[in-house]
C-alpha cells in the first residue's frame, strides 16, 4: 500500500489495490507538490490529434467572417459551448496529400499524410514508406513524462497489409500514427482495453486477476483502492475531497458504459467477424467512450499525447442515427448534389458533436485557475478538404484549448493558401516544449496562434 | 544498382496491377519471393553512399530520381554536391522530386547558397507550392540570397514573383533590411495580396519601425492599416500621435482594422483610460467580429473593471440587441470586479431578444459572493426564478446550500427553480441528496415531478429517497407518476416488485405514465426481454405515443430471445393506421434482423409512396432475402422511382430478393444507364457480386469504361466477373490497343478468359506483339498479350508450374 504524504500529494500518487492502479487528477495538493519539484510545469500541456475521413462540406465548415465572434456555421454548431477555446484554421495545406504524379489513392494518402506531412510511396506490399508522425515526434521527447508515451485510439479495426485504395497498401488508410518511416503505430479500439491499461497495476497475475474477478463478480475499479482512498480524503481540502469524489464517480460512470455498452447483442450474432468483449456495438456510444478514454487519460496524466481516428480513410459507414442511410464515402462523392451534401453536413455535424462533447468535458475539469481542456491542444480534421474533389488545400481543421495560455484561442484565422499543415505541428510541439528542426514539409512555426 | 523493385506502370494501373499479379503469380511461393525481394531492396537504400544517390538524382528514371531526393532529405546531409545537385533538381519535370529537393535546399539553410539561382528561378513558377517553398528556402538561406534577390525583384513586373520574393525576405527578418527600401516603395503603389505581402515582411525585418508604421496606417488598403495598427501595438511606443492612429482607427471604414484596433488594446501601452474608450467603442461596434474581439482584448488586458464595467453596463438598455448581448460577454470577461453591476444584468434580461443563458452566465461570473444579493432579489421578484436559478446551477457546488435553503421558499416557481437548479449540479452531494427528499414531499406537483426527473439521473440513492421514489410511482398526479417510474430505473429492485410496478405502469389510465413504462423497460438492459408480453400490450395501445415507445423498446430488445408472439405483433404493426407507427414497426425488424416471412405480406403491403415508409420497408425485405421474392416485381418497379436514394436502396434490395438470375441482371443492366451516378454504381457493384453469372452484363461494363464516372466501378466489376461471352469478342477487338488505357487493358484481360473461341482476336493481338519495326514491344501490356494469345493457342502459361 502506497505511503501518502500528509498535505501535499505527489502528482505521481496512486492509489493501489490488488491489480490496480488509480493515478490521481489535478488537485490543489498535488499541485503543491509539484510546485516544489523542480523538474516539471505543474499543469503541463497535452496534446492530441483526431482524424474524420473523406473531407468535410466546406460551406457549412468554413465561418464566413476572421478573427473572434464568427459566426458558428451549421456544422460546427455543436461547438457553441467552447467555442472561445476553439480555434477554426482556415486555408491550411497539405501537398504530400496530393497525387504528385502517383495517380488515384487520395483517401489512403490523406490519412497517412495527416500527421507525418510525407508523401507515402505507392505500393501495396512491405515496402510502405511514409514519415514520422507529429505524436511520436513528441512521444519520443517527452513520453517519459507519463505512464504512457503516447495513447492511440480508433473505433475500426486496422490492417496494415493488402490494398485498400487504388494501390496503396491498407496499412496507410487506417493508421495516422507512424513511429518510423515504415511502422504504424497500432490503435486501441477497446475501451475496455483502455480502461484497463489506465488503471493496470503491480503484478501481471495480479492485474490479471483482478480483471478477472472484476468482470466475474461486476466489481468496480474502485472496490479494489477504497483502502487508499480512505487513508487520502482525511489529507485533503474541501475542494480536492469533492473534485476527487466527481473523478471516481467520473470512473465509475465510464466503467458503467463499458460494460452496458459491451454486453452481447443480437447484431452480434449476425457479423462475420469476432468483436472483442469491450467493444460498443454503437458507433456513437463507442466514439464517446473513446474520447472518455483519452480525457481520464490526460485528466490523470497518464500520457500527454494522444491520437484518434472517428473513421479509416475512405470510410463507407452509414449513419442511421442522423437519418444517412447511404454510406459516408459514397455520399462525399457528391457531384454537388444538394441532397448528398446535406447529408454529408449531418455526418460531418455528427463527428463535430461527439468532439464538443469530449471538448465539453474537458472544460469541466478544473486544474487551477485553467481548465484540462485550456492545458491542451486538440487538433481535428480531415487531410482532404471536400470529398468531391479530394483536393489537399485549405483543408478543415480545428485546434480547440489555448495550450496552457499560449494560444488565443476563439478566432477564425485564414492562411494563405498553401501554408503547410506541418507548420501547425511545429506550433504545437513548441508549446510540449519539443525543439525538433522540422515536422515533415514544415517551414516553420504557424504565426497568428497568438496577437503579440 | 540500388533501388526498390518498382514496377513501372502507367499512372492509375497499379490497382490494376495488384489484381493481375494475383491472377498471374498464383504460386504464393512466388509472391513471399517478390517480397522478399522487395524487402531488400529497401533495406538496401539506407547504406547507399551519398554519392550514389547524389548521382541518381540526373537517373532517367523518375522512381531512381524521387527514392534518391527523398533518401537525401532523410538523411539531412546537406554538403555542395548535394546543393548543386538540388539546384537542377528543383525543375525536374516529376513533381515529388522537385518538391523534394525545395525541401532539403530549405533544410540546408545557409548551405544551399549555391542554389540561389536556381531558386530564383522557380520563384516565379506556376505551381502555388513550388512558389511558396522556393521563398522559404531563399529566406532560409539569409544574407546570401539578398543581393540577387533584389536584383530580381526590381527586374520583375510579375505580382506572383514579388509576393514571393516579399515572403523570402520577410523569413529573413532583420537580415532583410536591405531591402526596406525597394519593399517600402513597392508598397506606396501596391495593393491586394501584394501590399499586404510588402506590409508583412516590412513588419517581420523591422518590427519596431513606429514612424513608417504609422505612415503604413494611413495606406490605402485596410490590410496594410490592419498589419500596422497590430505591429504598432506590439512596439509598446505611447505617444500622442500614436493615440490619435488608434482613435482614428477605432473608427476606420475596414472592420479588420476597428477589430485590430479593439484587440491591439491588450497588447499595447496606452493609458488605461485610453484602453477602456477604445474597448466601449468597440463594443458598440456594428460588426460582430469588433465586439468579439473587445472581449476578448479584456480578457487579456486584465484591466482594473469596476469602472469600465458600470461604465459599459449603463450602456446596455440604450444599446442594440447583439451590442447589449456584447456588453454582457464583456462584463462576463470582467467577472467579480462587475458585480456591482447586477441590477443592469438582471434588469436586461427583461429584453426578448437577449439571450437568457447569457444572462445567467454573467451573472455567475461573478462568483459565489453574488448569491446572497441574488436570493434577496429572487425573494423580491419570482417571476426571475429561470434567471437565478440557471446562474446558481452556472456557479455550482458553492450555490448548493442557498439553493437548498430555497426549497422553503413559499412560491412555487423558487422551489421549483431551485429544485432544477440542484439537478444540474453533478454528481449529487448528500447535501443535495437530502434536499430532493424534502422535495419529494414538496406540496407542488411541479416540483415533485421535477424532482423525480433529477433522480432518474443520479447514480445512487438513500433509503428514504428510494422510498420516496416507489410512493410517487403510485401518487395521484400522471405526470409525477410518469417521471417516477422512469426514475425506477436508477433502482436496483427485486423482480418480483419490478415485475408489479411495469404491470401497474402500463395498466395506467395516464398515457405519459404507459410511456414512461415501455421506456423503463428499455432501460432494463438485459432484463427488458422479461418483458415482452407488457410491450406487446403497449404496442397495441389506443394512443400512437405510447405504440411508438413501446414499438421503439421493442428494437432495443434482444434479438436472440424475441419470441414468435413479438414478430406476429410486429406485422400487425406494419399495417398500423399510423405511418409513424408502420416506419417503426419495420425499423424494429431491421434492428432485429428479423428473416421470418410472417412479416412479408405486411412489408410489401408498405411498398407505398410514403419515402421513410419505404425506404425502411426496402431494407427490411433485403434482409428477408430470396423468401422475398414475391415482392421482387413491385421492387423493379421501384428502379424507375423519382428519388435516386430509393432507386439505390431499390437495386440492392432487388439483388438479395430475385431468385431468377437471369431476369436481375437483366434489370442490373438497365440500371446501368440510370441518370444518378450513385444508382449506377450500386448496380455495376451488385453484378460483380454475382460473378460469372453476371456474364450478360460484360459488354455494357466494358462500354462504361471509357466513362470518366463510371470507369472505377465498371472495371471493379468486370474484375469480379471474371468472363466474358463470345457474343461479347467483336467489342472486345475493338478495345484491342485502345487509346483507354482500361478499356485496353480489360480487353485483353477478358479475351484470354475466352481461351480458344477467341481465335478472331489472334491477328490483332500479334500485330499489337510487335512494333513498328518489327521486334517484339516491351511495354506494359506486352506480357498480357502474349498470355492472351498462348491461351487462344491453348498453350500453357508462363507461370502455371509456379
Amino acid at each position: 500500500m502506497s505511503k501518502l504524504t500528509r498535505m501535499n500529494v505527489s502528482r505521481r500518487t496512486m492509489l493501489r489495490g490488488l491489480g490496480v492502479s488509480l493515478a490521481l487528477p489535478w488537485l490543489e495538493a498535488t499541485n503543491k507538490a509539484t510546485a516544489m519539484a523542480a523538474d516539471a510545469a505543474s499543469t503541463p500541456n497535452r496534446m492530441a490529434f483526431i482524424f474524420v475521413p473523406n473531407g468535410v462540406h466546406l460551406p457549412n465548415w468554413t465561418p464566413s467572417t476572421e478573427g473572434y465572434g464568427y459566426q458558428l456555421p451549421s456544422i460546427l454548431e455543436p461547438l457553441a459551448p467552447v467555442q472561445d477555446n476553439l480555434m477554426v484554421l482556415s486555408g491550411l495545406t497539405h501537398d504530400k496529400g496530393r497525387a504528385n504524379g502517383d495517380g488515384a489513392g487520395d483517401h489512403a494518402r490523406s490519412a497517412s499524410v495527416f500527421l507525418t506531412g510525407a508523401q507515402p510511396r505507392k505500393t501495396d506490399g512491405e515496402n510502405i514508406r511514409s514519415g514520422i508522425s507529429v505524436d511520436q515526434v513528441a512521444a519520443r521527447e517527452i513520453g517519459h513524462h507519463s505512464k504512457f508515451s503516447s495513447l492511440e485510439l480508433g473505433v475500426d479495426q486496422g490492417r496494415n497489409t493488402g490494398n485498400c485504395d487504388s494501390g496503396y497498401s491498407c496499412a496507410y488508410s487506417h493508421n495516422i500514427s507512424w513511429s518510423s518511416e515504415a511502422t504504424p503505430v497500432g490503435k486501441e479500439v477497446n475501451p475496455r482495453l483502455v480502461f484497463e491499461r489506465l488503471f493496470a497495476g503491480g503484478k501481471q497475475s495480479e492485474v490479471q486477476k483482478s480483471a478477472g474477478e472484476r468482470l466475474e463478480l461486476k466489481k468496480s475499479i474502485l472496490d479494489y483502492i477504497t483502502e487508499d482512498a480512505r487513508q487520502l480524503q482525511p489529507k485533503l481540502a474541501r475542494n480536492d475531497s469533492r473534485k476527487l469524489d466527481e473523478y471516481f464517480t467520473g470512473v465509475r460512470e465510464i466503467e458503467r458504459r463499458i460494460e452496458i455498452s459491451s454486453k452481447p447483442s443480437a447484431v452480434e450474432a449476425d457479423i462475420d467477424y469476432p468483436v472483442p468483449a469491450g467493444i460498443p456495438k454503437d458507433y456513437k456510444e463507442h466514439l464517446r467512450l473513446m474520447c472518455d478514454m483519452m480525457v481520464l487519460a490526460f485528466q490523470t496524466d497518464s500520457t500527454r499525447i494522444s491520437t484518434m481516428m472517428f473513421a479509416r480513410a475512405g470510410d463507407n459507414k452509414s449513419y442511421r442515427t442522423v437519418g444517412v442511410n447511404e454510406g459516408h464515402h459514397e455520399l462525399s462523392h457528391h457531384r454537388s448534389d444538394p441532397e448528398k451534401l446535406e447529408k454529408i453536413s449531418r455526418i460531418n455535424r455528427f463527428h463535430v458533436e461527439q468532439l464538443s462533447y469530449m471538448l465539453q468535458r474537458m472544460d469541466s475539469i478544473q486544474e487551477g485557475d485553467r481548465t484540462l481542456l485550456d492545458n491542451s491542444m486538440i487538433c481535428y480534421g480531415s487531410a482532404i478538404s471536400d470529398g468531391n474533389r479530394h483536393n489537399n488545400e485549405n483543408l478543415p481543421i480545428l485546434l480547440a484549448g489555448s495550450g496552457g495560455g499560449t494560444i488565443d484561442s476563439g478566432r477564425h484565422v485564414r492562411y494563405d493558401t498553401e501554408t503547410p499543415l506541418c507548420n501547425l505541428f511545429m506550433s504545437m510541439l513548441d508549446r510540449m516544449n519539443v525543439d525538433v528542426p522540422y515536422v515533415g514539409d514544415s517551414s516553420g512555426q504557424l504565426p497568428r496562434l497568438t496577437l503579440g | 544498382m540500388i533501388r526498390t523493385h518498382r514496377i513501372e506502370l502507367p499512372l492509375d494501373f497499379s490497382l490494376v496491377w495488384g489484381r493481375i499479379v494475383q491472377y498471374t503469380l498464383r504460386s504464393t511461393a512466388l509472391l513471399w519471393l517478390a517480397g522478399c525481394c522487395v524487402s531488400t531492396a529497401i533495406a538496401q537504400i539506407e547504406d547507399v553512399p551519398l554519392s550514389k544517390l547524389v548521382a541518381d538524382l540526373s537517373d532517367n528514371k523518375s522512381e531512381v530520381r524521387r527514392d534518391a531526393a527523398y533518401e537525401i532529405v532523410r538523411r539531412g546531409e546537406y554538403t555542395d554536391d548535394v546543393v548543386l545537385g538540388f539546384a537542377k533538381t528543383v525543375s525536374d519535370r516529376d513533381i515529388q522530386v522537385r518538391f523534394q529537393s525545395l525541401l532539403g535546399l530549405a533544410r540546408a539553410r545557409e548551405k544551399a547558397a549555391p542554389a540561389i539561382d536556381a531558386l530564383i528561378g522557380v520563384l516565379g513558377d506556376r505551381d502555388d507550392q513550388v512558389r511558396y517553398r522556393a521563398a522559404d528556402a531563399l529566406g532560409k538561406i539569409g544574407p546570401a540570397a539578398i543581393d540577387p534577390l533584389l536584383a530580381s525583384f526590381e527586374e520583375s513586373s510579375r505580382d506572383s514573383f514579388r509576393i514571393a520574393a516579399a515572403q523570402a525576405f520577410g523569413v529573413m527578418k532583420s537580415d532583410a533590411k536591405p531591402a526596406l527600401d525597394i519593399l517600402r516603395k513597392t508598397l506606396e503603389n501596391a495593393s491586394g495580396d501584394l501590399a499586404r505581402n510588402c506590409a508583412e515582411a516590412l513588419v517581420a525585418i523591422e518590427p519596431a519601425a513606429v514612424k513608417h508604421l504609422i505612415g503604413m496606417s494611413r495606406h490605402e488598403e485596410g490590410d496594410v492599416r490592419r498589419i500596422a495598427v497590430r505591429a504598432l501595438a506590439n512596439t509598446g511606443a505611447v505617444s500622442d500621435e500614436i493615440e490619435s492612429v488608434f482613435r482614428k482607427a477605432a473608427g476606420d471604414s475596414d472592420s479588420g482594422v476597428r477589430e485590430a484596433t479593439a484587440l491591439a488594446v491588450s497588447a499595447s501601452n496606452l493609458s488605461v483610460r485610453e484602453k477602456s474608450t477604445l474597448i466601449e467603442t468597440a463594443l458598440l461596434d456594428d460588426v460582430n467580429a469588433v465586439r468579439a474581439a473587445a472581449i476578448a482584448a479584456l480578457r487579456r488586458a486584465k484591466l482594473p473593471g469596476g469602472k469600465l464595467a458600470r461604465r459599459i453596463a449603463d450602456r446596455i438598455e440604450d444599446a442594440g440587441d447583439q451590442n447589449a448581448n456584447s456588453i454582457l460577454k464583456a462584463l462576463s470577461a470582467i467577472g467579480s470586479d462587475a458585480i456591482g453591476t447586477l441590477p443592469q444584468v438582471i434588469r436586461s434580461a427583461g429584453r426578448p431578444s437577449i439571450d437568457k443563458k447569457l444572462v445567467s452566465v454573467t451573472i455567475a461570473s461573478f462568483g459565489e459572493s453574488v448569491v446572497p444579493d441574488l436570493l434577496d432579489r429572487l425573494d423580491a421578484d419570482s417571476s426571475l426564478s429561470n434567471i437565478v436559478a440557471d446562474a446558481l446551477a452556472e456557479i455550482g457546488f458553492p450555490a448548493v446550500d442557498s439553493l437548498v435553503g430555497c426549497l422553503d421558499s413559499e412560491s412555487e416557481e423558487v422551489r421549483l427553480s431551485a429544485v432544477v437548479a440542484l439537478s444540474r449540479i453533478t454528481p449529487y452531494s448528500e447535501t443535495q441528496m437530502s434536499a430532493f427528499e424534502l422535495a419529494a414531499s414538496d406540496g407542488s406537483a411541479k416540483v415533485r415531478r421535477a424532482t423525480m426527473n433529477a433522480l432518474a439521473s443520479s447514480t445512487s440513492m438513500t433509503n428514504t429517497l428510494t422510498e420516496k421514489l416507489l410512493a410517487a410511482t403510485k401518487e395521484s398526479n400522471g405526470k409525477v407518476r410518469a417521471a417516477a417510474v422512469l426514475a425506477v430505473s436508477s433502482l436496483d429492485l427485486p423482480s418480483d416488485e419490478l415485475k408489479e410496478l411495469i404491470e401497474s405502469g402500463g395498466a395506467d389510465p395516464n398515457k405519459h405514465v404507459r410511456v414512461a413504462t415501455a421506456g423503463l423497460i428499455g432501460l432494463l438492459d438485459n432484463e427488458a426481454n422479461k418483458y415482452q408480453s407488457e410491450l406487446l400490450r403497449l404496442a397495441n395501445d389506443k394512443k400512437i405515443a405510447v405504440r411508438v415507445a413501446a414499438l421503439e423498446t421493442i428494437g432495443m430488445l434482444d434479438a436472440k430471445k424475441v419470441g414468435d408472439d413479438v414478430v406476429s405483433e410486429l406485422a400487425s404493426r406494419l399495417a398500423d393506421s399510423n405511418n409513424q407507427v408502420r416506419v417503426i414497426a419495420t425499423k424494429c425488424i431491421v434492428d432485429l434482423k428479423l428473416s421470418d416471412p410472417v412479416v412479408l405480406e405486411s412489408l410489401e403491403g408498405n411498398l407505398v409512396d410514403h419515402e421513410e415508409l419505404l425506404s425502411v420497408t426496402l431494407e427490411a425485405l433485403s434482409l428477408l432475402g430470396k423468401k422475398a421474392s414475391s415482392s421482387a416485381t413491385t421492387v423493379a418497379n421501384l428502379l424507375e422511382h423519382d428519388k435516386a436514394s430509393l432507386r439505390s436502396i431499390a437495386v440492392k434490395t432487388l439483388s438479395a430478393i430475385q431468385p431468377d438470375e437471369e431476369i436481375l441482371v437483366g434489370h442490373l443492366i438497365d440500371v446501368l444507364n440510370d441518370q444518378e451516378w450513385e444508382v449506377r454504381r450500386v448496380a455495376a457493384e451488385s453484378l460483380g457480386n454475382m460473378g460469372k453469372k453476371a456474364v450478360d452484363a460484360v459488354p455494357k461494363l466494358f462500354l462504361l469504361l471509357k466513362s470518366e464516372e463510371d470507369s472505377d466501378h465498371a472495371s471493379g466489376a468486370l474484375r469480379e466477373i471474371d468472363t466474358a461471352s463470345v457474343e461479347a469478342l467483336p467489342l472486345l477487338i475493338e478495345g484491342l490497343g485502345s487509346e483507354d488505357r482500361r478499356t485496353a487493358f480489360y480487353s485483353v484481360f477478358l479475351i484470354e478468359k475466352l481461351g480458344p473461341s477467341a481465335v478472331d482476336a489472334l491477328p490483332k493481338l500479334e500485330q499489337l506483339l510487335v512494333g513498328e519495326d518489327g521486334q517484339e514491344t516491351s511495354g506494359f501490356m506486352t506480357r498480357f498479350y502474349k498470355q492472351a494469345i498462348a491461351s487462344i493457342k491453348g498453350e500453357k502459361r508462363e507461370d502455371d508450374d509456379d
